[in-house]
């Protein structure tokens, strides 16, 4: 799938009728100077053409995911009322069909989503390839309806939706997390557990769930509208509690990054941006160094091209890692 | 047609809807049902049982109601540009106005302004310099001309105007020869100026408005901006003023002590001191458009048009999307039929 276009045309195609050329770092905009003089690039910018690939299980997937939220129109907007409603009428069938299309051109091979309403059209009438690794959120009395729903519709994975993740270890429940991963992986697809707190990943090692990977929040808090440090409270992340301002979803990235160390299992690290705060250029980075072997990221289409840039870019360059690849 | 005619044709445009109908066409294909109060969905609940209300209070909200600016009827709820020309205001969530400038192609622009003249609202307040590209520059204008040549559009332009310390009239006169009905300074140009202690290139920008022919304005988002004018006797037609709340979560922190045309960075709030403005605004005897009346989206229409209604507010300035035009009519409509506590006179 990974076309042979090559990163100044790339960038070329990315800044056209886009509002993004202000956000491009200097040696982008060098590099979009010299393709539009038509000069050729030798330099070791190359080892950047391709969105590297990992694998979880027999999986290969983008080290860039596409994410779901934005399609089902989740904004998280903070106090921002409007937003998803707006979100839901920008992405229309049309437009979600082409942002999946812009996606598969630029190497993303993966969305991360709950629904599977316009991936059957896309698949079907398109043609589309796009994998699809499906959010599931099993209810405690049903713990298989859903996930066997994503299954038969296509998903070549699915994990527990990091709400219920947080939900269940809070109270006690990590064997319903167990009892859907073991549920996922009979039925021959990779199974996950997400959550928005580093005690979903803890309690799942704790009680050996032999998971294929695990959705885990990671962003800095250094974006205006993160909730002060001091003023974090622990399982407040999409609780709809007093607490929840729909504005942070790693409310310690120290604890997650720290413990996520130990983990050998792969790690996609989602909310990296913080739902919108942070510039691509800083969120990827923060994410991939700090240990994230895939990041699941939601993108309009406009965003799609410049996304893929910044996340090649990263990944080609010197990254500050400690963290073993995992996948 | 020339602006005349349009200010003429504005004041015929309040069209015969019924409240029924209205709340029927925007509920269909539209997230807006779950705001809706008990009322609204009696109301939508008894027009799709065909039943009729008599109530008064239902026949009263019938029409966005109008107020007059010089000779210029306008309509209480404006339509502002904001959102159409991409600025979006949405503190630090850096897509937000991006998102806007490719949600609303001209195409969707103008569906916004059919919706708009269908409910009532007849004129626009947008900027003469559409965006911060030069590619954006000519927006607002293209979009303008193209929606009432080849739509017969019949909405009214208000102009936003940027004048520059060394070329105070050259943005004004692109608007008078565009079709504006109006123009006004900018709010942050005007709150610079002010700070600046050049208020008099208000009043050369004023009275070069007013000379022309328009209804001339002033915006401001500090309250002192305002003062400044009516120290210096500057004749006028009309105050855009922010006006908010405090009450979202998003709202000016204890430390964050900044104009609002410094506080670009986190973009958070427009009325420092809203109980200053209202306590002026009392005093001031020239028509008010009070605008962020949402602080750009935080607030919900029906407590933020509410709160500028009763604090004196003659008109509101809202950036709506297409989708939110028919719920805010409605809102507009009650609010104002209803018992506004209010005790600052209409002055338009």
């Amino acid at each position: 799938m990974q076309g042979p276009v090559n990163r100044r045309e790339f960038l070329k195609k990315s800044i056209v009728g886009s509002a993004a050329a202000s956000l491009l770092s200097l040696e982008e905009k060098i590099l979009l100077a010299q393709g539009q003089r038509g000069e050729k690039s030798d330099g070791p910018a190359e080892s950047g053409r391709k969105v590297p690939m990992g694998k979880i299980g027999n999986v290969t997937i983008s080290r860039l995911i596409c994410g779901g939220n934005l399609i089902s129109g989740w904004t998280h907007g903070r106090d921002l009322i409007y937003l998803s409603s707006l979100a839901k009428a920008y992405n229309t069938d049309e437009k979600v069909i082409e942002t999946l299309e812009i996606c598969e051109e630029n190497g993303v091979n993966t969305i991360i989503a709950g629904n599977v309403g316009v991936l059957n059209k896309y698949w079907k009438e398109r043609g589309g390839r796009m994998q699809w690794i499906a959010q599931v959120g099993p209810k405690e009395d049903d713990l298989t309806s859903n996930i066997r729903r994503a299954i038969d519709s296509g998903a070549i994975g699915a994990y527990i939706h990091g709400g219920t993740g947080d939900k269940w270890v809070k109270n006690g429940r990590v064997d319903l997390l167990g009892k859907c991963v073991s549920f996922i992986k009979e039925n021959g697809v990779i199974a996950g557990v997400g959550g928005h707190s580093v005690e979903v990943p803890i309690a799942c090692e704790k009680a050996g769930i032999k998971v294929d990977f695990y959705m885990q929040t990671v962003h800095d808090g250094n974006y205006w509208s993160a909730t002060p440090k001091e003023d974090r409270v622990e399982w407040s992340v999409d609780n709809f509690g007093p607490d929840d301002h729909d504005n942070i979803w790693c409310l310690f990235p120290e604890r997650t990054i720290e413990f996520m160390k130990k983990v050998d299992k792969p790690w996609i690290g989602f909310k990296v941006l913080a739902a919108g705060a942070i510039h691509p250029r800083d969120g990827f980075r923060y994410a991939f160094e700090n240990g994230a072997d895939f990041i699941c990221v939601g993108m309009y289409d406009f965003q799609v091209r410049e996304n893929v840039i910044i996340a090649r870019d990263i990944l080609a360059g010197k990254l500050n890692r400690q963290r073993s690849w995992r996948g | 047609m020339n602006a005349e005619g349009r200010i003429k044709k504005g004041c015929e445009m309040q069209d015969s809807v019924n409240r029924r109908e209205f709340l029927k066409k925007s509920i269909v294909g539209s997230a807006a049902a779950s705001l809706l109060s008990l009322e609204e969905k009696i109301l939508l609940a008894q027009g799709q049982g065909g039943e009729k209300s008599d109530g008064p209070a239902a026949e009263s909200g019938r029409k966005v109601p109008m107020g007059k600016i010089g000779k210029v009827t306008i309509s209480r709820l404006i339509c502002g540009g904001n959102l159409t020309n991409g600025y979006a205001h949405s503190r630090d969530l850096v897509y937000v106005s991006d998102l806007l400038r490719h949600y609303f192609t001209d195409e969707k622009v103008m569906e916004t302004y059919e919706i708009c003249e269908e409910s009532g609202i007849n004129t626009v307040i947008a900027n003469v310099h559409g965006g911060k590209s030069e590619e954006q520059e000519e927006n607002t204008v293209r979009v303008f001309n193209k929606y009432w040549k080849e739509r017969g559009g019949q909405i009214q332009w208000l102009a936003q105007t940027n004048p520059q310390v060394d070329d105070v009239t050259g943005r004004i006169q692109k608007a008078i020869d565009n079709g504006a009905v109006g123009a006004f300074v900018q709010g942050g140009v005007a709150d610079e100026f002010v700070r600046k202690g050049r208020v008099d290139l208000l009043g050369k920008a004023v009275d070069f408005i007013k000379k022309n022919g328009l209804i001339a304005g002033v915006g401001g988002h500090e309250v002192r901006t305002t003062m400044a004018c009516e120290r210096a006797g500057i004749e006028a037609d009309f105050y855009m003023k922010t006006l908010h709340s405090t009450n979202y979560w998003s709202a000016r922190r204890p430390n964050q002590d900044k104009d609002v045309i410094d506080n670009g960075s986190a973009d958070n709030y427009w009325d420092k001191e809203p109980e200053k403005t209202i306590e002026f605004m009392k005093m001031v005897t020239r028509p008010w458009i009070a605008y962020k009346v949402l602080a750009a989206g935080a607030i919900h229409p029906r407590d933020g048009f509410k709160f500028a209604f009763e604090n004196g507010a003659d008109f509101l300035c809202v950036g709506m999307f297409d989708f939110q035009v028919r719920e805010d009519v409605i809102i507009a409509r009650e609010v104002l039929s209803g018992k506004l506590k209010r005790s600052r006179l209409w002055l338009a």
